[in-house]
């Protein structure tokens, strides 16, 4: 039995891939680039991965956001392009008609118009002005960095307290002066910030909250109009039970006038739709990454291939003199693998290594940006992504090398001696 | 006496578009510890029945009989394992492995019957040196000159000790003065160890040195 596991054997492999340096170094360039682009795309698509499931992660509960939109069928005496509307009355039938939902979040997308925003002689208007109540904390949690959240008693007293965001924050306040217990205006309207918030990084109804300023939706609905309209609501769904989702639609549809079969008037979101989006997306991803870092990839292999065939034409003379002193068949095809082999595995780790080089630049470039409303982003290779571009590279490596091998073999010791 | 080659009626024939009969039937008996030449012109045959000793090629008809043993149709791996421990060989260009160094080029059989480096260097050391070889054993083949190569190429056959040495046109590629250094090397060897020894050769003076000639024509021993 021939030993394979032998300083001789692996010498001469390197022996083979070093003696035509400038040749190994471009057949090996197309394997390296191959799995460079594999690399970087996949380390793209990995990290935005984790971002988007980090989003999800911190949810601790499924839950579904219903918006409004014109309907497309008249149903129940209305006409088509109705804009349907949220009433309080609404969100406590979701709870009566379903008992499985006990937390129901409406929120009003309000907005300063010509209101000012006012403390000491600063003013900012970009934020947003939104009314909401105490179930934020569970449907929508923010980050709080200092105060409390709004609590049932601010919405059932229309207290005129405010949350306001990290950004609403800095501007209006300098580093030394404590919002908490101050008072901010609102147009003509004093409220009292009771908390500042930012962002927990988390897949949300939506709400900026850096950049918001919350008050109580019933202080919002007697202050500034609104009656008892809601501009849409999130409804907190029992896990593993999808026919309550379907529920919420059927109660919803029903008391806002809408067909059941109607596609526009009421749009239902919920986290596990979300999910499933993203899922397919991602799975849209990897199988883009895949199709060309493979695609790449297999050109630097057939260019692995073609010059194995080359070798060992070259090496004619070499493998007859091995077959004639009782090298065997399967000792000529481990070689030439084993060659291959290695070139592919050489080239492939400078690949990986280079490419998490350049994944690792960018990330500190990243990290280095003021990139606040995107949260934190880590730009890094998978684990498991990185085992899989190894073993790809050994099974396309041993690949390339077969069908050369396989020449190799048909050599005969007496071509060899006729060789001269 | 027992034999190391028998072989009986052997044909042989080549269908490389037209069918070319080569060997019409050969009979052949080398003994123990013989020191043959066998003489041809080109086209006789002469390459085709060293292929066939050699276990480098097949025959079509007739019994080969290799140190007592009948081959039989082997396969590329038997093949490979009875030329690895019965035959050694010796070629016209040397060939030498260029990038193996003379020691490892000694060491080279000994590698594909599994013995271990340390081991095999060992043995190839030894044979190095009794071809006067061992202070050249780090060196690469064209470090040395054509005399070396050979000497080199010969302790690669009999590293093995085998039954058998097939030695083809040894001399082709050296001066006359090596030449009959490498045929007195190789004779002395026989005398020694008794190492059977079949030298394929058109040079007569390179036949004469040896003690029984072998005409083979038009594919048959005359």
């Amino acid at each position: 039995m021939t030993r394979f596991f032998d300083f001789d054997f692996f010498n001469e492999v390197w022996h083979t891939i070093t003696k035509n340096r400038g040749r190994s170094f471009l057949t090996a360039f197309g394997v390296f680039w191959g799995i460079l682009i594999f690399v970087l795309l996949k380390g793209a698509g990995d990290s935005i991965e984790l971002k988007i499931y980090s989003l999800f992660s911190d949810q601790a509960r499924n839950f579904m956001v219903v918006f409004t939109g014109p309907t497309t069928e008249p149903y129940d005496g209305f006409q088509s392009g109705r804009v349907p509307e949220f009433h309080n009355n609404d969100m406590e039938a979701i709870k009566r008609e379903i008992p499985q939902i006990t937390t129901v979040l409406p929120v009003i997308y309000s907005s300063l118009g010509d209101k000012k925003l006012l403390h000491a002689d600063r003013t900012y208007d970009e934020a947003a002005f939104i009314g909401i109540d105490q179930n934020m904390k569970e449907l929508n949690p923010p980050n709080i960095l200092k105060g409390r959240y709004l609590n049932h008693i601010d919405v059932m007293e229309y207290r005129k307290v405010c949350l306001i965001g990290e950004r609403v924050c800095n501007a209006l306040y300098t580093a030394d002066e404590e919002p908490v217990g101050s008072i901010i205006w609102i147009g003509s309207s004093a409220y009292q910030v009771v908390g500042v918030v930012s962002d927990k990084g988390t897949l949300t109804m939506m709400l900026d909250y850096p950049n918001s300023v919350l008050i109580p939706y019933t202080t919002m609905q007697k202050i500034y109009g609104y009656g008892d309209k809601i501009s849409n609501v999130g409804i907190a769904l029992p896990s593993g039970q999808d026919e309550v989702e379907e529920q919420v639609k059927q109660v919803l549809r029903a008391h806002c006038h809408v067909s059941p079969t109607d596609r526009g008037g009421l749009y239902f979101f919920s986290t596990k739709e979300m999910f499933d989006l993203f899922s397919s997306l991602f799975f849209g991803i990897n199988f883009l990454t895949y199709l060309v870092g493979i695609g790449t990839l297999l050109c630097g292999m057939v260019g692995v291939s073609n010059i194995m065939l080359v070798t060992v034409r070259e090496r004619t003379q070499e493998i007859g003199v091995k077959r004639a002193l009782g090298a065997t068949p399967f000792s000529i095809i481990i070689q030439i693998v084993t060659e291959s082999l290695v070139l592919a595995l050489l080239a492939g780790l400078a690949g990986i290594v280079v490419g998490v080089g350049i994944l690792s630049l960018a990330d500190f470039v990243l990290q280095h940006l003021d990139l606040a409303e995107f949260g934190k982003f880590q730009l890094q290779l998978q684990l498991d992504s990185a085992v899989t571009a190894v073993l790809i590279i050994a099974f396309m490596g041993m690949a390339a090398g077969l069908l050369p091998s396989f020449r190799a073999v048909k050599i005969k010791a007496i071509d060899a001696l006729r060789d001269e | 006496m027992s034999d190391v080659i028998n072989l009986k009626g052997i044909h042989k024939t080549y269908n490389a578009g037209s069918p070319l009969h080569v060997l019409k039937g050969v009979d052949l008996s080398i003994g123990k510890g013989e020191f043959v030449s066998l003489m041809g012109a080109s086209g006789s045959g002469k390459s085709t029945l060293l292929n066939i000793i050699g276990l480098l090629d097949t025959f079509d008809e007739g019994e080969y009989f290799l140190d007592g043993k009948p081959i039989i149709n082997p396969t590329e791996k038997e093949a490979a394992y009875l030329r690895n421990h019965f035959i050694g060989f010796i070629f016209q260009s040397f060939n030498l492995i260029s990038f193996k160094n003379a020691l490892e080029n000694v060491a080279l059989p000994l590698y594909y019957r599994g013995m271990s480096r340390k081991q095999r260097n060992a043995v190839a050391m030894e044979a190095l040196r009794k071809m006067g070889l061992e202070q050249w054993a780090e060196h690469l083949p064209n470090e040395l000159s054509g005399g070396q190569k050979q000497r080199v190429a010969i302790a690669r056959a009999l590293v093995t000790n085998p039954a058998l040495v097939l030695a083809d046109e040894p001399t082709g590629a050296l001066d006359s003065q090596t030449s009959t250094d490498v045929m007195d090397l190789l004779k002395d060897i026989n005398r020694r160890e008794h190492t059977t020894m079949l030298i394929v050769t058109h040079d007569h003076g390179v036949a004469e040195k040896t003690d029984r000639i072998i005409h083979i024509k038009d594919g048959l021993i005359v």
